[in-house]
């Protein structure tokens, strides 16, 4: 029972990961309608910097400041110099754009890093456990979930409750109207393109001390992110949270009582929910 | 204020508007009437940068418009109703009009609530669950707390009960004593009596009949045979 709770409270952890990484995938493709198969190495270049902050001041938490800045400031550079000119393509045409890049990225850090894994420790302040009565459980994991929510918690009120947000959900169902409103709307796109690469960017820097940062943890991420998206629905902030917490909580709890089954299920979840509601839990049709 | 100068509309290949030319001054409703598929909502998304213009030039108190990106456009005050109202649906009423607001308008949210006492009511409602003549109202409300310099209107009182199409007669009127000039396409020769200082009919992308508000009701067989199908 306390292994399951265990497990349980792992899942959320994760899940709250898994929204984060998935959030800007699903405004960004509700908005924009576009595919970025970019948007795992964001998450992963996330862990790298990271590394590399960790490495040289020994500082999480100045990392945890700043390498979210620094992939927001990648993806809109990004956005900038190559994504703007393939709104306009069809979906294949930018997945292959955006998976060039991705690409592109992860050959990158592995000819700084080599393609062997870094490992990133968790802050001092948050090295140990926290009992509550007979129940421990790491800080560091605890403090992702309560950091994570907290951000969940922002992203959800600012996409409801500003001007900003309202123009977001707005432009999804009709950017034409919100340009007609006087709004710049290819800024209003590369703001979002951008927030939705710094969230992914948190991901990986809460995940760095979890799991480590390599390489190849962007495209592990970006097939999570599209489970999570599809199983939520495309271009829904509910829909990430649920469908990361669903995918994190399975991955976590079927790890120790099926593991081989565990993606397993994931994948099954998902063809269920392909089946019943295709388009995903709180998707629009 | 507003000035077009032998406009040239294109949708890809297809040339729809032939050399229109119209001015449109301060205060003044300039009426656009003409059947189905004459081209008149294609002269007002020329005049918003929605459709390619190729020859011929636009402007708006002095400013060039012709190939600008409509966001633009709207900046400098044209403040747009379009034919399918295109409200925001997954957003509620009260926000429709507060991505829409500019404080240097003459019309707050809440003097909507007022004009509008019907949307006062529904405010918390979403876009989508509005029936036509309140979506029409949304829309046009929306326009004017964007701070409009000009306002155009795509058939308006299209499909809607005459106590509505009343009602937003009432609200043109209004718009119009305050100086701000209208554009407006409308098929109803009724309404265009009502308000209208001046109308142009439109035949096949082009300018085949143009007079003063007298005219209206003096030529009003002509252009009914114009309407007519
Ligand atoms: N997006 C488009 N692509 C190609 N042709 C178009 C497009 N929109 C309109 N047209 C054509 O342009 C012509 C003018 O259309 P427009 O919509 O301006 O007519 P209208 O006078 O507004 O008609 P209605 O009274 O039905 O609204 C029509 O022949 C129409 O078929
Ligand atoms: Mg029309």
């Amino acid at each position: 029972m306390e292994l399951f709770f265990f497990q349980l409270l792992n899942g959320l952890g994760l899940g709250v990961i898994y929204f984060l990484l998935s959030v800007g995938l699903t405004i960004t493709f509700g908005l924009l309608n576009f595919v970025n198969f970019a948007h795992g190495a964001f998450y992963m270049v996330g862990a790298y910097v990271t590394f590399v902050i960790v490495s040289l001041t020994g500082n999480f938490w100045l990392a945890l400041l700043i390498a979210p800045l620094v992939i927001g400031t990648l993806a809109i550079a990004l956005e900038q110099s190559v994504v703007k000119f393939s709104y306009v393509l069809e979906h294949k045409y930018q997945i292959l754009v955006t998976l060039g890049v991705a690409l592109m990225l992860q050959e990158l850090v592995i000819m700084i890093w080599g393609p062997i894994g870094k490992n990133v420790s968790p802050p001092s302040s948050l090295a140990g456990i926290i009992e509550i009565g007979d129940f421990i459980y790491p800080k560091y994991r605890a403090f992702v979930i309560a950091f994570s929510a907290l951000i969940a918690i922002v992203v959800w009120w600012g996409l409801e409750k500003t001007k900003f947000g309202a123009l977001v959900r707005a432009g999804s169902e009709n950017a034409q109207m919100v340009g007609l409103l006087g709004v710049n709307i290819t800024r209003l796109f590369s703001i979002t393109f951008g927030l939705g690469g710094l969230l992914a960017g948190l991901a990986g820097v809460l995940a760095a001390p979890l799991r480590g940062a390599d390489p190849f943890m962007g495209v592990e991420a970006l097939g999570i992110a599209f489970i999570v998206v599809v199983i939520g629905g495309m271009g829904s902030f509910l829909g990430a949270l649920v469908g990361g917490l669903v995918v994190g909580v399975m991955q976590s709890v079927m790890s120790s009582v099926w593991p081989e089954g565990a993606s397993l299920m994931v994948y099954a979840a998902m063809a269920a929910v392909i089946l019943s509601r295709p388009r995903g839990l709180f998707g629009r049709a | 204020m507003l000035e077009l100068n032998s406009v040239n509309s294109f949708y890809g290949k297809s040339h729809i508007l032939f050399d229109v030319n119209c001015t449109l001054k301060r205060g003044e409703v300039l009426a656009i009437l003409g059947r189905n598929g004459a081209g008149k909502s294609t002269l007002l998304k020329s005049i918003m940068g929605l459709v390619d213009v190729r020859d011929g030039s636009i402007h708006f108190e002095g400013n060039e418009l012709t190939n600008t990106t409509s966001h633009r456009i709207a900046h400098q005050g044209l403040c747009f109703v379009p034919e399918n109202r295109d409200i925001f649906e997954i957003l509620s009423v009260e926000e429709n009009l507060y991505i829409s607001h500019n404080p240097a308008s003459n019309w707050s949210i809440n003097d909507i609530y007022s004009l509008f006492p019907r949307l006062k009511e529904r405010r918390k409602n979403g876009g989508g669950n509005l029936s036509g003549g309140e979506q029409q109202m949304l829309a046009i409300a929306r326009a004017l707390v964007n701070d409009p310099k000009m306002l155009i209107l795509d058939e308006p009182t299209e499909g809607l009960a005459p106590v509505i199409v009343e009602e937003i007669e009432k609200i043109i009127s209004n718009v119009r004593s305050t100086g701000i000039p209208i554009l407006l396409v409308e098929q109803n020769i009724s309404v265009c009596r009502k308000v209208a200082d001046k109308f142009i009919v439109l035949e096949q992308g082009q300018v085949v009949l143009e007079g003063s508000n007298q005219d209206l009701s003096d030529q009003t067989e002509k252009i009914e045979h114009y309407l007519a199908v």
